[in-house]
């Protein structure tokens, strides 16, 4: 394959983006056929961007959602015509979205009757109605592969539009009873018997849909082991699927970030991928507890300040026109006239926009004192989050925990533009801690977010937590290193961050290697937050503000 | 500051295809002397409608984009000095407060508060314009005054926002990108060619759908006619997709790259 080639390839994800609705990369395949596994598009040398668009589409349609895949395995005739209804379906879906090219393709198999359903595809796929070929460029699907690939990453809950198909098809699991026996002795002929309907079981499982299952009998597994990627360093982290809270959300967008690999001095490109979701707020949940705190609120009052016009003012650094035009006519008219007729630029206005990161992943509940650390620190975030909301400044929270690369959650507590109110305070208290902490995408995540939504010139990123990082394939130098790389990128676009933990025992070397770049308060009394947190936040702007390219008024 | 009456002599209609039911909306509003307040993210029509009404009630209309630096003067009028005598000459919303109009107060948000208090006795049932500077005069509104402001809820100044009791008084009408099908229609009628207007059509609604990241906005009407004209005037379909639509997207060179690629894929058939 010619590089310039590759080069182009990896530009069509932003194209596989854009039609599938949610994240997708696109990569060389090793093959001559396209295919995808539902997260990364594998492009033949002889493949273009409308082989990218027919594969997104099929993603995004939600063509390897739901068990519907399982049962065309092993049948080659039954893939390819499911592949191509599921085709010709997942185009007349984005008729509206997709390049004129691809969908004048489609339009040209002249298939009258468009399926309205995945299980109307399969169905007629098994059917005997003369279908015509499909061009080699559409690709291929390999059910298989997309099966190996969501048992090795929870995918995320699949688009909207496949969820409502799925709870619209939701007796389809009792009209294919027999089918679904059948099925499972071709698999046990296939030699993949118990163990895949066990994984899929647990796959499918995981996303909570409408679909339910006729054959019952076998659990999902609670634990599943997880061997990280990474040569060099075995990790093994036992992952408790069961602490993970299933998804109860249509759809949410996923977004993705590199991670930095000191070893190699390089990106690891789209590596984590973050997701935010609701917080799930149990009924009779109290709000958190708003304690006042004069001391803290003054401290924090003279945070985050620009220039702003006075007017009408009786001496200033400059002259009010209006004010002077207004005394020049007065004195014309021979009515007593103002004098104020200056102006002046004082640092009055606020402008200041902060992102609170709440570390909620299990580490903080694990220390001696049973959650004693995870309920200071939320009390801190609270705290913070009311203070700087009331004094008129953009605040926005959220928790962060992860399970692996995959899975880095972003619990949306108060996002920009919302009030903090009994909902948020109940959100705030509803959060429980639970997996593990990939700091440096929820750094990342937190610092876009900042830059997209902040809108002021001053920005701060709060993290409160032990701001130790930890995760499934992230440890020690390694994750480290991360933190700070993310760190420094945030401070060199112009987002200041600091930490503050609550009792965290933390090693100092870890500490300076992580965070060694930016402030980090370490509180052993919640109480005193209001005398040590000024400079502390205060340097963090700082240093932002110069880095930034547009440090103009910042303090 | 720009007040620029629009004569009710033009002959020519503005340009406007209805997206929704915003039309009826308008009138309506009008009928009952309420103000109106549009939102709509930017370049979905906003502006268009409103020269479009005036021109149907047969209406000057006066259109003040509203910026942080504005007065209460710019607004209502001021004094000034001819001859060593002083002379009052009306702002925009007294012209159309005292003659009747439209008057357009573009991005209300970004002007201060203080310079937009007057509009207070205006939205209520009193429809008075009191004007402290002339002495106290307080002026009645024409039944054919109308008071119209624009908001975007998603614009970048999020510091600022309208005050829940100035939003209360109001009658929203929301705007959004129109259906795809009226959208072609929309560039047809502007003098896109019939080919590309699909395919920019298309192009628009992909990007919109909003799962790229990064970018800093989405693909307005308005970037999708500048691309279209542009094409008119020469410029092969990518170039000017490029230029109108991805140019105010992103700096970011990789994810430009990403959006030609897009764009090169959305050729007209
Ligand atoms: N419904 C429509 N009918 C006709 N033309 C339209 C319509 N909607 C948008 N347009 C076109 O889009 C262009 C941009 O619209 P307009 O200037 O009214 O946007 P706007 O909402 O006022 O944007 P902004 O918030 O940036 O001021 C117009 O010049 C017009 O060509
Ligand atoms: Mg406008």
């Amino acid at each position: 394959m010619r590089e310039l080639e590759g080069d182009k390839r990896s530009h069509l994800r932003v194209l596989a983006t854009a039609i599938a609705g949610r994240t997708l990369e696109v990569d060389s395949a090793d093959s001559d056929t396209s295919w995808t596994d539902g997260q990364t598009i594998y492009l033949a040398a002889d493949d273009g961007p409308h082989t990218v668009v027919i594969q997104a589409a099929l993603v995004g349609v939600g063509c390897f959602a739901t068990m519907g895949v399982l049962k065309t395995l092993g049948r080659l005739r039954t893939q390819r015509r499911y592949m191509l209804l599921e085709v010709v379906r997942a185009l007349h879906v984005y008729r509206g979205i997709a390049p004129p090219a691809v969908v004048r393709a489609v339009d040209n198999l002249q298939i009258a009757d468009i399926p309205d359903s995945q299980s109307h595809s399969l169905h007629r796929a098994k059917g005997s109605e003369a279908l015509p070929e499909m061009p080699s460029w559409f690709g291929t699907i390999k059910p298989t592969q997309v099966l190996a690939h969501s048992l090795r990453h929870k995918p995320p809950a699949a688009d909207a539009q496949a969820k409502g198909e799925r709870s619209s098809s939701k007796d389809e699991g009792s009209d294919s009873a027999e089918d679904d026996t059948s099925e499972k002795q071709k698999n046990d002929g296939a030699g993949m018997s118990n163990p895949l309907a066990n994984l899929l079981r647990w796959m499918l499982g995981s996303s909570r849909s409408g679909t339910t299952f006729s054959t019952g009998g076998v659990e999902l597994p609670g634990v599943v082991g997880r061997v990280s990627a990474r040569t060099g360093t075995q990790i093994h982290t036992q992952i408790n699927r069961s602490e993970e809270p299933a998804s109860e959300e249509p759809s949410f967008k996923q977004h993705s970030y590199p991670e930095w690999d000191s070893r190699c001095g390089v990106f690891r490109p789209h590596w984590c991928s973050v997701f935010e979701r609701n917080v799930d707020v149990p009924t009779g949940t109290q709000p958190v507890e708003l304690r006042r705190d004069e001391r803290l609120r003054r401290a924090l009052a003279t945070l985050g300040l620009a220039y702003e016009r006075h007017r009408r003012q009786p001496y200033g650094d400059g002259i009010d026109v209006t004010a002077l035009v207004d005394y020049a006519v007065d004195r014309t008219l021979g009515s007593a006239a103002d004098t104020r007729v200056y102006e002046m630029r004082r640092r009055t206005a606020r402008d200041l926009s902060a992102l609170v990161l709440l570390d909620a992943s299990g580490s903080t509940a694990k220390e001696a004192d049973e959650g004693g650390v995870f309920e200071a620190q939320r009390r801190v975030a609270a705290g913070l989050v009311s203070i700087l909301d009331d004094l008129g400044d953009r605040v926005a929270a959220y928790g962060f925990r992860s399970w692996g690369r995959h899975n880095v959650q972003l619990l949306k507590i108060k996002e920009f533009g919302e009030v903090f109110d009994a909902g948020a305070r109940r959100k705030m208290s509803a959060l429980s801690p639970g997996g593990f902490t990939r700091l440096g995408a929820a750094i990342r995540h937190g610092t876009q977010t900042l830059k997209h939504q902040g809108g002021t010139d001053n920005r701060l990123l709060i993290v409160v937590g032990d701001g130790f990082p930890f995760d499934d394939g992230y440890e020690s130098d390694y994750a480290q290193d991360d933190v700070s790389k993310a760190l420094s990128e945030a401070v060199e676009s112009g987002v200041g961050c600091v930490c503050v933990a609550v009792n965290s025992d933390t090693d100092e070397v870890v500490l300076a290697r992580a965070w060694g770049g930016v402030p980090y308060l370490r509180l052993t009394d919640t109480n005193e937050l209001h005398r040590v947190v000024m400079p502390v936040f205060r340097g963090g702007l700082h240093q932002a503000a110069s880095m930034g390219r547009d440090g103009r008024q910042r303090q | 500051m720009s007040a620029a009456p629009l004569s009710e002599a033009k002959s020519n209609t503005p340009f406007y295809i209805a997206t929704g039911r915003e039309v009826e909306a308008f009138q309506a509003a009008y009928n009952s002397c309420l103000p109106v307040m549009l939102q709509g993210p930017t370049g979905c029509g906003k502006t268009r409608l409103v020269e479009y009404m005036a021109h149907r009630f047969g209406v000057p209309l006066y259109t003040v984009s509203c910026h942080e630096d504005m007065t209460a003067s710019d607004l209502l009028g001021r004094y000034v000095l001819v001859d060593g005598n002083t002379e009052w000459v009306d702002g925009p919303l007294t012209k159309a407060v005292r003659d009747g109009g439209i008057c357009y107060l573009d991005e209300i948000v970004e002007a201060r508060q203080d310079a937009t208090v007057a509009i207070h006795s205006l939205t209520d049932h009193r429809r008075e314009l009191f004007l402290e500077r002339k002495g106290g005069e307080v002026l009645r509104a024409s039944k054919d005054f109308s008071l119209v402001v624009s908001y975007n809820p998603g614009y970048q100044s999020v510091l600022k926002d309208l005050k829940t009791s100035t939003r209360q008084r109001m009658v929203a009408i929301e705007l959004g990108f129109p259906e795809p099908d009226i959208e072609e229609k929309i560039l047809i009628e502007s003098g896109v060619e019939a080919d590309s207007a699909v395919a920019l059509v298309r192009l628009g609604a992909v990007i919109r759908r909003g799962s790229i990241t990064g970018l800093r906005e989405v693909a307005s009407t308005r970037t999708l006619i500048a691309a279209g004209k542009l094409m008119a005037h020469g410029l092969s379909f990518k170039e000017a997709a490029t230029l109108a639509i991805a140019g105010p997207l992103t700096d970011d060179i990789e994810l430009r790259a990403g959006l030609e690629a897009l764009i090169d894929t959305y050729q007209p058939a």
